[in-house]
């Protein structure tokens, strides 16, 4: 059975998961394993919508500071 | 490794952590052959950056300024780099961590700075594009919405990527993940006061 091709991946598989521990938090662990996924595999779609919802919630609440805040990054994040 | 393996090694592994972080830091860390090499083609990539921004900025005029400007911006850059993997050997030690691997965190980190990359490539593009000041009007309400959007985003995914390195290269859980960064933080707000008070950087290439 060790020789088998599949086997081997499959083991190696599985070593490869078990390489960390499961994360554990105590009370919060059930809630930790429903919102991690969500950021495991195409995180950026997630984080779209996330950073566009904040940056409304910004908007609504600091209106023009929040476009001198773009004007600053936008002048360049390195000198002159 | 062969150039030409490494740099399929380095796309596949690009594109790995934009599709599935978790998944391809996970299987970077793992297994005894570490391929430093891979890391090699996004260092090559910062270089040209830096090159072709000062270039953009201060044009071919003055060789002297345009030399020191690069090497300011190339060694501000390798010495966040640096410091950031010996603030990692500090907490490996700190948490007396098993089979320490500088190799596999130097690996982890060099890919987490893609988000960095493309943050400083698309402010240098808009400066010479749509040169700021924004204004309070609607183009310059939505541009500045769309821009913060963008950064937020790209934060978020170096702030993943900068986990991920922690729980894969040093296998830290979320509680010492937490705790290291009353080490890391401070540090790195000085470096960054310190570029920015050295005038070669407002935002740290870290």
């Amino acid at each position: 059975m060790e020789n088998d091709k599949l086997y081997r991946m499959m083991v190696a598989k599985m070593q490869e998961i078990a390489f960390v521990p499961p994360q554990q938090m105590g009370l919060f662990t059930p809630l930790y394993k429903r919102i991690v996924p969500v950021f495991k595999e195409y995180p950026l779609k997630s984080l779209v919508f996330l950073s566009l919802a904040a940056t409304f919630i910004a908007f609504i609440v600091f209106g023009s500071y929040l476009i001198r805040l773009a004007s600053i990054l936008q002048l360049g994040a390195f000198y002159p | 490794m062969r150039p030409i393996t490494s740099f399929v090694f380095f796309l596949r592994n690009s594109f790995g952590i934009i599709k599935e972080p978790y998944h391809t830091y996970r299987h970077l860390a793992h297994g005894d052959k570490i391929f430093t090499q891979q890391t090699i083609y996004i260092y090559l990539l910062v270089i040209f950056f830096f090159l072709s921004s000062s270039i953009i900025r201060l044009g071919m005029e003055n060789p002297y300024l345009l030399t020191v400007r690069f090497n300011l911006l190339l060694f501000g850059t390798a010495g966040g780099i640096i410091l950031m993997l010996f603030l990692f050997y500090l907490t490996g030690k700190l948490w007396q961590v098993g089979n320490f691997s500088l190799l596999r965190l130097t690996v982890l980190w060099s890919y987490s700075l893609w988000p960095t990359l493309l943050w400083f490539i698309a402010t240098a593009l808009l400066y010479r594009l749509i040169p700021p000041p924004r204004t309070w009007s609607v183009p310059g309400g939505i541009l500045s919405i769309i821009f913060i959007t963008y950064s937020l985003t790209l934060l978020s995914w170096k702030l993943i990527l900068y986990y991920l390195t922690l729980r894969f290269g040093l296998k830290l859980d979320l509680a010492r993940i937490c705790l290291t960064q009353l080490l890391i933080v401070p540090v790195v707000f000085i470096y960054s006061f310190i570029l920015y008070k050295s005038g070669i950087f407002r935002i740290p290439f870290i």
